[in-house]
């Protein structure tokens, strides 16, 4: 689903992917883990358009598809949805219009028909089956006031609303307790399925806990210095990062 | 142009005493001009090219299609600046119509408006109330004949913990000049509550201008929702008079400008007294070649410790060839208080943009949705969820670009 190929990154003229080369497939959940200023997060955006990055050397092929001449809408129309480190707040518009917008722009793009106010609200209530998520949060400005908890599981109930080919959870459990995290968690778990592929970037191993990753990549200073089962995450946990870097 | 206005005057056989004084007033104050402080950045120079009578005959006009916020409130109706009582619903207790503005006793005047509006005002909505009122009193202004002037005036006066919900809606017939020219005095006696909502949504050729007078005893609370979405040129002062203790007032306000319209608020926050608290909300959007002025003054007098007085506006410009001219204006002459204030000018966030790209908005309706955010959220602090509903309804019909679904007005969805 997802060929990264040797990929280098700059910002502001700075190196930070210095070849990075990954191969994800549908049904697959990989771990993305490292120490900060590793290249976690820039590889996150990287995926899902966030401008202001230059990929200054290989390939990103999504789908058979050049994914780094795809602008942000257009790579979110073409199934990637990327669950943000911090949920930006739209105070004035609220969460289920802008869910609805959100969708029946995919829709649009897929030339599949628009969903109505009823079957978006059907929809909704079916979704807050698999998301704990507070049902007057919907009323809401979009993550308008919600606590930290609040906004990670609007992100996953976005997922779930939108249901992506690839998922990407950007430091999904970062600010969360130990109940929202679970929460989250298993929100997620019931997203997996055969046809569906994650890439979780996380600085602890305390996620994978509870989202049992298929393959675990070790990223430090720009490049995967170590990949494995979720074995390796247990290891870092127990060693740090230093043990991978020094290898 | 005064001797039209003058002449105009005469031939209409406005004698009375008080008339005379006021038009001699406005001989004097003539039109105001950037050479006056307060007006510096706002020039009525289309005014003067213009004489706007008050309309000789009643024109009819079919309300139900105007759109007018659905609601189950009293709604009175006036056409180009006269009462039509056969299209309103009854007058409730305390509500009447003079033939004249309420406040003839007060000759002094700050503008040439103010006084042009007193010497031509035939229409004024006294409310006097020593009851609740059960239902919001709407007050619509129809602008329906071209350069026709509205002279109108409002004064609600509130009793001790009485509490009321009142709309000035100002609308326009569709390429209708007109120049409203409105005043409102608000009095509120100890513990008495009014939520006023002005709402301005003329025709963008019309001018528009509203005179605005609180005077709050103790324990009184004011809120205004003071929103501005047309006229080609718009100038709306407020005074309020905090003269008892702990009277609260909350002004907010919208403006939303583009082409080449121009609106200018000037807010004057008067904390007389002790343990008196305001709160003042101004957003502002800005397009085209448009301007927009924000003047908040607060002055905290002598003696009045322990107050608080908090000052925002939020300014969304998004053209090079807009303007915005915003200034806070704090005099304090206590030294126990809280006081803040703060203004920003801004483009849209990135951060917003590409949240929303990454759920597949493209830029065009990002760009609309974060612009009708920005504005709306002013508008989630109106309480009366129905005219929140029509004031959103309306900006989304005049904000550029048709890539929202209307479904955007409703907030409750």
């Amino acid at each position: 689903m997802l060929e990264i190929k040797n990929l280098h990154v700059e910002v502001d003229g700075k190196i930070i992917l210095k070849g990075i080369d990954m191969h994800v497939r549908a049904g697959e959940v990989h771990a993305i883990m490292g120490p900060n200023g590793s290249g976690k997060s820039t590889l996150s955006h990287i995926l899902s358009g966030r401008p202001g990055y230059e990929v200054t050397q290989g390939s990103v092929t999504y789908q058979g598809k050049d994914l780094l001449v795809m602008s942000a809408e257009e790579k979110a129309c073409e199934g990637i949805f990327l669950a943000f480190q911090y949920p930006v707040e739209i105070a004035g518009v609220n969460n289920a219009y802008f869910l609805r917008e959100s969708l029946n722009a995919i829709r649009r793009y897929r030339n599949e028909p628009e969903v109505d106010a009823i079957d978006f609200m059907k929809l909704i209530q079916e979704k807050l089956e698999i998301i704990d998520i507070k049902k007057d949060l919907m009323r809401r400005g979009v993550n308008e006031g919600f606590s930290g908890g609040e906004k990670k599981r609007n992100e996953i109930f976005q997922m779930a609303m939108l249901e992506p080919a690839l998922a990407i959870l950007d430091e999904t459990d970062s600010g969360l307790d130990i109940d929202a995290l679970k929460a989250v968690a298993n929100g997620v778990n019931q997203l997996r399925s055969p046809e569906r592929a994650m890439i979780m970037v996380t600085h602890y191993q305390r996620l994978l806990d509870y989202i049992v990753p298929d393959v675990v990549h070790v990223l430090a200073d720009g490049r995967i210095k170590k990949s494995g089962d979720k074995e390796l995450a247990k290891e870092l946990e127990a060693r740090g990062y230093d043990w991978v870097s020094a290898e | 142009m005064n001797q039209q206005y003058q002449q105009y005057f005469e031939k209409h056989g406005l004698q009375d005493a008080w008339r005379i004084s006021a038009m001699q007033a406005f001989t004097e104050l003539g039109i105001p001009n950037t050479r006056q402080e307060d007006w510096r950045y706002t020039d009525f120079r289309g005014l003067k090219r213009n004489v706007f009578p008050v309309a000789m005959r009643k024109k009819k006009v079919d309300v139900a299609t105007l759109n007018l916020p659905a609601s189950l409130a009293t709604r009175l109706i006036f056409v180009d600046g006269s009462f039509s009582e056969e299209q309103s619903d009854a007058l409730p207790d305390g509500v009447c119509i003079l033939p004249s503005a309420p406040q003839k006793d007060a000759m002094e005047f700050d503008d040439g408006l103010a006084a042009l509006n007193m010497a031509l005002c035939t229409c004024a909505i006294e409310v006097s109330l020593h009851a609740s009122l059960a239902r919001p009193l709407h007050l619509v202004f129809i602008s329906a004949t071209e350069n026709v002037g509205n002279y109108t005036a409002v004064q609600l006066n509130l009793a001790e913990g009485v509490q009321a919900d009142v709309l000035e809606l100002h609308v326009g017939q569709p390429n209708t000049r007109s120049f409203v020219n409105h005043r409102t005095d608000v009095m509120l006696a100890e513990k008495a509550r009014l939520q006023l909502s002005s709402l301005q949504f003329l025709q963008t050729q019309s001018f528009y201008r509203h005179d605005m007078r609180v005077i709050q005893h103790a324990k009184s609370r004011f809120t205004s929702h003071a929103v501005g979405l047309g006229a080609a040129m718009a100038r709306t002062d407020m005074h309020i008079e905090l003269v008892g203790e702990h009277a609260h007032c909350t002004l907010n306000g919208l403006y939303v400008t583009q082409a080449r319209q121009h609106m200018d608020y000037h807010t004057t926050v008067h904390h007389r007294v002790p343990h008196c608290e305001s709160h003042e909300y101004y957003k502002g959007v800005l397009m085209g070649r448009s301007q927009a002025v924000f003047n908040g003054k607060v002055i905290v007098y002598p003696h009045a410790q322990k107050t608080e007085a908090h000052q925002q506006n939020k300014n969304l410009l998004l053209s090079r060839d807009a303007e915005i001219d915003t200034k806070p204006e704090l005099e304090i002459y206590a030294d126990d208080v809280k006081c803040s204030h703060g203004a920003t000018v801004g483009q849209i966030d990135p951060n917003q943009l590409f949240y929303l790209n990454s759920r597949g908005l493209n830029a065009e309706q990002a760009h609309q949705l974060l612009t009708f955010a920005f504005a709306a959220e002013l508008l989630t602090h109106m309480d009366d969820i129905i005219l929140q509903q029509y004031a959103r309804q309306q900006l989304l019909a005049i904000l550029p670009g048709d890539a929202l679904s209307a479904e955007l007005q409703d907030m409750s969805l």
